[in-house]
């Protein structure tokens, strides 16, 4: 295979990535990495390097468009990211003292985690009384455009959303990906915001988090350009398209497809880590 | 109060847009000229070595990008999505300051930090 069907494979392959991630949440980067190394054999820091660039790039490209649109909290996404930067510090710290293998292995049961949490996102029937102090002294509650008109929100546990975004962030950091699984997790789950919410914020945050991996990654050389340029230019052409769908789409459908492909590369990345074949 | 967080809101989104499309544009340009001339060698992925050291940094990255060279071009591209979240959170210090809200402008300051030690002290 020559460069140039290389390049148009990883294309293709990165725009349907692209596509899925920006309509779930969960970002394009948990599907470009397992890509990359099982199905076009790429090097396990390299397809690092090159997804990573990936998720800045939709991140930045959709947040642009939910941002406008009334749906992420901007405050509650700075005030995380003081959580994941410091995480992602950590994780892209960790990557060059731990094997390829053992990354493909925690690659492998981050994408099972990613799978089964796909399938408990939920609307909260009363998101107004999820209220806390912590919230409140932090302005973390807000509103967004819903059927009925502007619904408002409120927060509730903001130290363990905190403790899950650092998480968030170091794995953001040692495998590539923007740990959007995690995020929402830690936004829909502990915190109690709305779903969309939720996703949108968190697709607003890992540009940030994958920025401070990044800026690791480019000084030992993990950021290759010719493998780069197909990933972002294809992951990004997915997530606009996936932002302008979003609105009409059906989160539920969607999630259980996407939760199908993730279990797949799950049991792919952790079998091929264990015989050492990554 | 809200009238003013839309504002910010919707400066916010236009320049992430901007970086965003300023990149790939960029990664474009370099993209086709890579295609071009290096679309019939082999691509070899499988083993790493580490880019070479000119990619590794900004002033190499820009001479290449000065000679006409395609990679440098393209990770001229990738210089510049790295650079746009660091816009996106310097940009919320300043417009926070100007709302005079000190405690999301000390908030958005300590990201920075982050971002700008990863960056330049690593």
């Amino acid at each position: 295979m020559n460069v140039t069907s290389f390049s148009a494979l990883v294309f293709a392959g990165s725009l349907a990535a692209g596509f899925l991630g920006a309509l779930t949440g969960l970002g394009g980067g948990v599907v470009i990495v397992p890509m990359l190394t099982l199905l076009f054999g790429v090097d396990v820091r390299y397809a690092i390097g090159a997804s990573l660039i990936s998720v800045i790039a939709t991140s930045s490209g959709a947040a642009a468009a939910y941002v406008r649109e009334g749906y992420s909290n901007v405050r509650i996404g700075l005030f995380l990211e003081i959580a994941t930067s410091a995480g992602a510090l950590i994780g892209a710290g960790l990557s060059a003292h731990v094997s390829t293998s053992a990354i493909a292995i925690i690659f492998g049961v981050v994408l099972l985690y990613s799978a089964l949490a796909g399938s408990a996102g939920r609307e909260h029937k009363n998101p107004e009384s999820a209220h806390s102090r912590m919230g409140e002294v932090l302005r973390l509650n807000g509103s967004y455009p819903s059927a009925n008109g502007l619904c408002s929100y409120g927060v509730r546990r903001v130290p363990l959303g905190f403790a899950l975004m650092t998480g968030a962030g170091a794995l953001s950091g040692l495998l590539g990906i923007g740990s959007g699984a995690l995020k929402v997790l830690a936004m829909d789950g502990a915190m109690g915001l709305p779903f969309k919410v939720s996703t949108t914020t968190s697709n607003f945050m890992i540009g940030v988090t994958a920025a401070t991996s990044a800026g690791v990654y480019l000084s030992r050389g993990y950021l290759d350009p010719g493998l780069a340029m197909p990933v972002m230019l294809g992951a990004l052409s997915g997530a606009v398209l996936g932002a302008r769908v979003l609105p009409k789409a059906s989160v539920p459908v969607l999630r259980s497809v996407f939760k199908a492909v993730l279990l797949a590369l799950a049991v792919e990345m952790i079998y091929n880590g264990c015989i050492g074949r990554i | 109060m809200p009238i003013k967080d839309e504002q910010l809101d919707r400066g916010m989104a236009r320049l992430l847009q901007a970086g965003v499309l300023i990149s790939a544009a960029t990664m474009l340009a370099g993209g086709t000229l890579y295609l071009l001339r290096h679309g019939s060698e082999v691509p070899d992925y499988r083993h790493f070595h580490g880019v070479l050291p000119t990619l590794k940094q900004v002033g190499g990255v820009w001479s290449g990008v000065l000679a006409g060279r395609a990679r440098e071009t393209i990770q001229l591209g990738v210089l510049l999505i790295i650079a746009t979240p660091v816009m996106r959170v310097a940009f919320a210090v300043v417009a926070f300051a100007f709302e005079r809200d000190w405690l999301y402008t000390a908030i958005s300051g300590v990201v920075l930090s982050l971002l700008l030690y990863a960056l330049c002290v690593q």
